[in-house]
């Protein structure tokens, strides 16, 4: 974890070391490494701070296909196992989804808002 | 938790957009000196989860059905993790084959099975990229990570183009309330994200030191100051609360006398007198300055990256020693205002509110706090004898800021390391720093009266230490068993004594398999995270690792101000003794899926 305050130290020691990315100025980034854990930290306040809330896994798969309820345009027939295997219970995926997985081959990804 | 993880990865990769590659890394199996850190705080945060599970029964909420969530299960071989890699491998291989942005990058993930340490593995991994053929030492990299020391592991990559990438921190107004660095974020893609170009760094540190270029017997080169400047931020803590040696009221576990430094890395625990609070880093770096003319060289080793020259350290901790009677004095000084201060706000908030704490506004939360308590009393049924109790103020209750051996919730805390008996010492005719050291080893080791503080083991301990850390960052791991076999650092003017004599051998040693180091690091409460099998091990009596899971912990607490920063003081493994545990049970005895944790890790998968 290192010291928290260093962070501070350092920033305002070297007041221009830091970069809002909001304005959308991120630099070409050729290698981006991701220290997960970081991530799932992140990502599991909230579901572990409140004694009162329970996060179930089937509750937490459905939130992912819903809030992300992109269905599989794109897929290639390899990820098909891995898909049938992970979440079987959207049905609006599957129906979706199942033009592109009878067929095999490469389908391009559609013009989808999220690609634009 | 999975959709938060997906939609965080998404928001962080279309802002970045990186060209090449992108690494992912969770967490494996960590070596031997990390894991004792790793096993206080998953300690820490089972007995803050009891205390919250009982602070909520007493407000009368009810508890909500099913299996609340454990942090704890975010450690390699859990089934939680498993399901979460799987959930991961599932999420970029649909991302590639959808989203033409990721198709332009190679995808490595690093499961939680490849042992170590996410960001260590990203460090292996950089230092292998540099050494195949074709590597263009012009790439930019990014690395996206809460903790501080990622800083230090960027500025060792010495690459020209590194940035690091984390959210915004917001400062605390005033000068001791600096932010944790793992804050609590309820939506996270909501807050900013900054860049810490770590490349301006390099420059920044270049600047402020070519000045001494000409003073130098030897040629400048920014490179080693960069090395050395990572060198001794290593030896820096955070003492979380410099003015204020007495703990909160609210703390869960029974503390003791010790005094507790947040560490500059994972491994050590820093020396006692150097706190970033206090500004030691500013005077090391201009010592560092000062001495630098003299040393004859650097202080990181004259043999390459991860080696550092004893000698030309102990000069500078000569010089860090000679001053920790000013450091101490202030300290003592602050403390003893302190608590006059709060004695004086307290004796003047009494009247209105009841005696609340130090911190708190006079008369707010703590009654407010009694009211609720009856009142989720009375609602479960409870009498209104028992009621009346749980709202009754105590008006002989002693203020924490006056005698902080007593509290209200009962918990006892000893005088701490700066209480006024030993603030006796720094003045005239006191024992001096001579004295202070001495009780703080005795307190801190547990040591008998008379009886002499182990500094020679201390000192090749720590010396060991430093050569491992640097080693670890530098080059990888020097041995997956060796560990920091005490929760203290010694005095700096203690290790200076002779560290230039001293060598370090390490034993490579074999990593932990998943299911030991589980075994390793939690605490009983979360015995449901391991294979049926293991689990007596932690919870029977007479299992023959019972002395190493204390019914009481011990938290070492002065200085703390979140929870998950005091030291726990627990007793260390034995590692033989555990890995013979863990073998005595079968492997017939485990399922197929907790059978492919078993192994010892796999390399890494490249998507």
């Amino acid at each position: 974890m290192g010291v928290p305050k260093f962070f501070r130290w350092i920033s305002e020691r070297y007041p221009l070391l830091n970069h809002s990315c909001d304005s959308g100025s991120v630099p070409i980034i050729d290698n981006l490494y991701l220290d997960m854990n970081g991530v799932i930290h992140n990502c599991s306040h909230g579901a572990g701070t409140d004694v009162n809330t329970r996060m179930t896994e089937d509750e937490v798969r459905r939130r992912v296909w819903m809030d992300r309820g992109k269905p599989f345009r794109g897929a290639r027939p390899f990820s098909k196992s891995c898909f049938l295997e992970e979440i079987p219970q959207d049905p609006s995926c599957l129906v979706v989804d199942r033009p592109s997985r009878l067929t095999f081959g490469y389908h391009p990804p559609q013009n989808h808002p999220e690609h634009r | 938790m999975m959709s938060k993880v997906f939609a965080y990865l998404d928001h962080i990769f279309r802002m970045v957009r990186p060209r090449r590659l992108l690494y992912m890394a969770i967490d494996g199996v960590a070596p031997r000196a990390k894991m004792n850190q790793q096993r206080s705080r998953r300690f820490r945060s089972a007995l803050e989860a009891e205390k919250l599970k009982a602070e909520a029964a007493a407000k009368g909420e009810p508890e909500a059905e099913g299996e609340p969530f454990d942090s704890n299960c975010i450690t390699p071989g859990t089934p939680f993790m498993q399901r979460l890699s799987a959930h991961l491998k599932f999420y970029v291989q649909k991302k590639q084959t959808e989203d033409p942005l990721w198709q332009k990058a190679t995808v490595i993930l690093s499961g939680h099975e490849v042992r170590g340490e996410g960001e260590h593995k990203i460090m292996e991994h950089i230092r292998w990229a540099r050494g195949e053929p074709g590597w263009d030492s012009n790439q930019t990299h990014c690395l996206y990570g809460l903790d501080a020391d990622l800083i230090m592991l960027a500025l060792v990559t010495h690459e020209p183009h590194f940035c690091l990438l984390r959210e915004v921190v917001k400062f605390g107004a005033g000068s001791n309330s600096g932010q944790p660095s793992r804050e609590t974020l309820t939506n996270p893609t909501d807050d900013g994200f900054l860049l810490l170009h770590v490349g301006l760094l390099r420059e920044y540190l270049d600047a402020e030191f070519k000045s001494i270029a000409p003073d130098l017997p030897f040629r400048y080169d920014c490179e080693r100051v960069v090395d050395d400047f990572v060198l001794l931020s290593m030896l820096v803590g955070e003492y979380l609360f410099p003015n204020n040696h007495i703990p909160p009221t609210d703390c869960p576990y029974k503390t003791d006398t010790f005094l507790f430094l947040q560490s500059g890395n994972d491994f050590l625990p820093p020396l006692p007198t150097l706190d970033i609070g206090e500004g030691a880093l500013n005077v090391l770096f201009s010592t560092y300055r000062e001495l630098l003319p003299t040393l004859g060289g650097y202080v990181s080793g004259d043999d390459g990256g991860g080696t550092f020259n004893p000698q030309r350290l102990e000069k500078i901790l000569d010089v860090m020693g000679e001053m920790e009677a000013k450091v101490l004095s202030d300290r003592a000084g602050d403390a003893a205002a302190n608590e006059e201060r709060q004695q004086r706000k307290a004796s003047g908030g009494r009247g209105v509110g009841g005696g609340g704490g130090g911190g708190k506004p006079p008369g707010s939360a703590p009654k407010d706090d009694r009211f609720k308590k009856a009142m989720a009393a009375l609602a479960n049924g409870a009498g209104v004898d028992d009621a009346v109790a749980a709202a009754k103020l105590k008006p002989d209750e002693p203020l924490q800021a006056t005698t902080p051996k007593e509290h209200s919730d009962g918990i006892e805390h000893d005088p701490t390391m700066m209480s006024a008996a030993k603030r006796e010492m720094f003045e005239e005719g006191g024992a001096g720093v001579e004295g202070w050291k001495e009780m703080y080893y005795r307190e801190k080791l547990g040591l008998k009266v008379g009886q002499p503080p182990p500094l020679a083991e201390l000192r090749q301990a720590y010396f060991e230490g430093l050569s491992w850390v640097l080693q670890y960052y530098y080059r990888g791991v020097a041995s997956w068993t060796w560990f920091y076999p005490f929760h203290y650092a010694p005095m700096a003017s203690d290790l200076a004594k002779g560290l230039g004599a001293l060598t370090a051998q390490f034993a490579y040693g074999v990593p932990f398999r998943p299911f030991e180091q589980l075994l390793a690091v939690q605490p009983p409460q979360s015995a449901a995270l391991l294979p049926e099998p293991f689990r007596w091990l932690m919870s029977a009596p007479h299992s023959p690792l019972a002395p190493f899971f204390p019914a009481e912990l011990k938290v070492d607490f002065e200085g703390k101000r979140n929870d998950w920063e005091g030291v726990v003081l627990l007793p260390f493994l034995d590692e033989d003794l555990l890995k013979s545990c863990i073998n005595s049970v079968p492997l017939s005895k485990l399922t197929d899926g907790q059978g492919t944790c078993w192994g010892f890790p796999k390399s890494n998968t490249t998507v």
